[in-house]
């Protein structure tokens, strides 16, 4: 499988406050990289991010993120992103500050 | 019948890049835009000429940004701006952040230089798409002219539904001018409504039922969403009394009687001695802003919450809810309200709190004092619509003003956008004429897009405009008072040109007053149902003067500096 992938040179562990998320992503300029602005801005660390090759016009996206924020607010945040098609939290840690 | 209705009948020749443009903006109900012409969107206002279409040339792409903002606001139909690629698309962006925070609709469409161009540093080339990819709900680069309708069709969508926001299409120069014959445009019926959550409904019902000293917090979603009236209807069925945020003031006519006013920062102490002694918190349509809530570990300390609101990520953003209602807020508010109306009691000590933290306006000194000012227009005439600046005279406007409807306050609420009232006003006025639409302006905002006075005079927008001028960038200057050791650094304006002058420089009428006993003949003058057009009421206040109260940075609401009332 052809894959693009960029990994931070922080090590995460199993910790807390480290989440992945897999995302479907419309496979249309800017849906990338409007992904992972709002990754960061929202304060959240990219820990790793592997965009799989598109299909179906789909693109997988998943991404390993660390933060004390709660994860599920991202996802949420994600979620009203227009290109974004699904989040999956599959990760979601033991602390959630809700 | 549109050129693109044509085409359909009779298969005419295909249409350009820019004329498809055209026809989608209409399709779409547009008939007003805000903007300024350069070298790549050359081709859309060659298609604009004819079009029927009315362009509103600003002096400065920013003043086509707010104002197109302040359509939105009023019409809830999302705001068109224009402008050419670089500079042009740079100086909308200040606008299509205003809008992204305060939720409002907009499509604002910038010319893009040739694809072949893109990412070689051309002349004006920048990459407006990125940069605003943090403050627009979505954005498109059109890549290919047949895209045209179907995305502009999707732009007005994604702006106006759900919680509203701007959407950015980038339009390069090329596509602007290929050629295309257009199908026939396929419109996507409207997604159904999310049926009430019944289980939230039967939650919140119960934790109304049991309060025993309950609040609403009124938020800017009541206005943006339209439930203006199931709110009063809830209220006056509930008779729960009412706090207001800033973007909400309006939503329950000021006078109410159940009506607390603003809270937070510079909110009316009964308001904030209120929430801060609640035990059930109903915040509808809000966000819990830093600028509402002062410390949030603070805010609201014994209460339980029910949060309102259409957009699912601002549940549980700042303050966890213990009831979480998240739609479409009119049809959940009728299904809303505990079986017996609130305790005497408590109504009773909100009663006594409204009493005691009243306004007062019998205030010292010689000068002319802004907030009597500001109660005294605002009660001449029932129909003001007043757009605000940013600074201490916005806070004033929100204190001292009365508004039986929301859509009468315009103002920039979360950016702070310093420039926003007059570009908001012209936007206001062009999408209300029958309204009697005032700005009112500092001295340093007013500064900040004066090059609007041109665009009221080009085209007779009959704006009338309230400059409160303590030469002084008062706002900051107090901070500096209170916070920082009387340590004065750049809020000094006493040089400002005499703005009376500069308005009639502009064509603009203008009056100058600076005594207490010139004011209601100022204002008569101001508002007065003439034909003379736009003009100016500059007013000349006290520098020194503060806006009270005040709860310092990081402290809880309860805990309000200088109280005056």
């Amino acid at each position: 499988m052809n894959t693009v992938s960029a990994v931070s040179n922080v090590t995460a562990g199993p910790r807390p406050d480290v989440h992945h998320l897999q995302l479907q992503l419309r496979a249309v300029e800017g849906a990338v990289v409007r992904v992972l602005g709002l990754v960061e801005r929202r304060g959240f660390r990219l820990l790793a991010c592997e965009a799989e090759e598109v299909r179906d016009g789909g693109q997988p996206l998943s991404l390993r993120v660390r933060s004390e924020r709660s994860p599920e607010l991202l996802k949420r945040q994600l979620e009203r992103l227009h290109d974004v098609l699904q989040v999956e939290l599959k990760h979601p840690g033991v602390r959630h500050h809700a | 019948m549109s050129l693109l209705d044509k085409r359909e009948d009779t298969s005419a020749e295909p249409l350009s890049g820019s004329q498809l443009m055209i026809e989608a903006l209409k399709r779409n109900g547009v008939k007003e835009i805000f903007g300024y012409p350069g070298g790549a969107i050359m081709p859309l206002y060659d298609a604009l000429v004819g079009s029927g279409l009315k362009h509103y040339l600003t002096r400065h792409e920013q003043g086509a940004s707010l104002a197109a903002d302040a359509y939105g606001r009023v019409t809830r139909r999302a705001g068109v701006c224009m402008a050419t690629s670089g500079p042009g698309a740079t100086n909308l962006v200040t606008g299509i952040a205003n809008a992204y925070m305060d939720s409002v609709p907009m499509v604002a469409i910038t010319g893009q230089v040739a694809s072949s161009l893109i990412g070689t540093d051309a002349f004006q080339e920048v990459d407006i798409f990125g940069i605003t990819l943090p403050v627009v709900k979505h954005s498109f680069v059109v890549r290919d002219v047949s895209e045209i309708p179907e995305i502009m069709d999707e732009a007005f969508r994604i702006a106006e539904s759900g919680r509203p926001g701007p959407v950015l299409v980038d339009f390069p120069k090329d596509v602007s001018v290929a050629m295309h014959s257009p199908s026939p445009v396929t419109r996507h019926p409207s997604p159904a409504p999310q049926p009430v959550d019944e289980a939230a409904i039967a939650a919140a019902n119960e934790l109304l039922t049991k309060a025993r000293r309950p609040l609403v917090i009124a938020g800017g979603g009541i206005a943006i969403s339209d439930a203006v009236d199931a709110f009063r209807e809830f209220v006056e069925r509930t008779g729960l009394p009412v706090t207001a945020t800033l973007k909400s003031l309006g939503s329950l006519p000021t006078d109410h009687e159940r009506f607390l006013g603003m809270l937070g920062m510079h909110g009316n102490e009964a308001a904030n001695h209120a929430v801060q002694n609640c035990d059930l918190l109903m915040v509808i349509g809000g966000r819990f802003d830093d600028r509402v809530t002062g410390k949030l570990t603070h805010f609201a300390p014994t209460a339980q919450v029910i949060h309102m609101d259409i957009d699912p990520a601002e549940v549980s953003k700042l303050r966890k809810p213990d009831v979480a209602i998240v739609g479409d807020l009119a049809p959940a508010l009728a299904k809303l309200g505990p079986d017996e109306p609130p305790r005497a009691s408590w109504i009773n000590q909100c009663e006594a709190w409204k009493k005691e933290f009243a306004w007062r306006y019998d205030a010292p000194g010689e000068g002319i004092y802004a907030p009597k000012l500001l109660r005294d227009m605002s009660r001449m005439r029932d129909d003001l619509v007043i757009a605000c600046d940013v600074g201490q005279h916005q806070m004033w406007v929100a204190q001292h003003c009365r508004f039986n409807d929301p859509l009468e306050h315009l103002t920039s609420g979360g950016l702070g956008t310093m420039g926003y009232g007059l570009p908001a006003a012209m936007g206001a006025k062009v999408a209300k004429p029958e309204k009697k639409v005032v700005a009112v302006c500092g001295d340093g905002s007013f500064m900040m897009n004066v090059q609007e006075l041109a665009t009221l005079n080009r085209y007779g927008i009959d704006v009338r405009i309230l400059l409160l001028n303590n030469a002084m960038l008062g706002m900051v200057r107090q901070w500096q008072e209170l916070f920082f050791e009387g340590n004065y650094s750049e809020v000094d304006l006493s040089d400002n040109p005499d703005f009376a002058r500069v308005a009639e420089a502009f064509g603009i009428g203008s009056k100058t007053i600076d005594k207490p006993g010139e004011v209601g003949g100022g204002l008569e003058w101001l508002l007065a149902d003439d034909d003379q057009g736009p003009r100016l009421l500059h007013v000349q206040i006290d520098p020194m003067e503060n806006v009270w109260p005040l709860v310092p940075p990081g402290q809880a609401n309860h805990k309000m500096m200088g109280n005056r009332s």
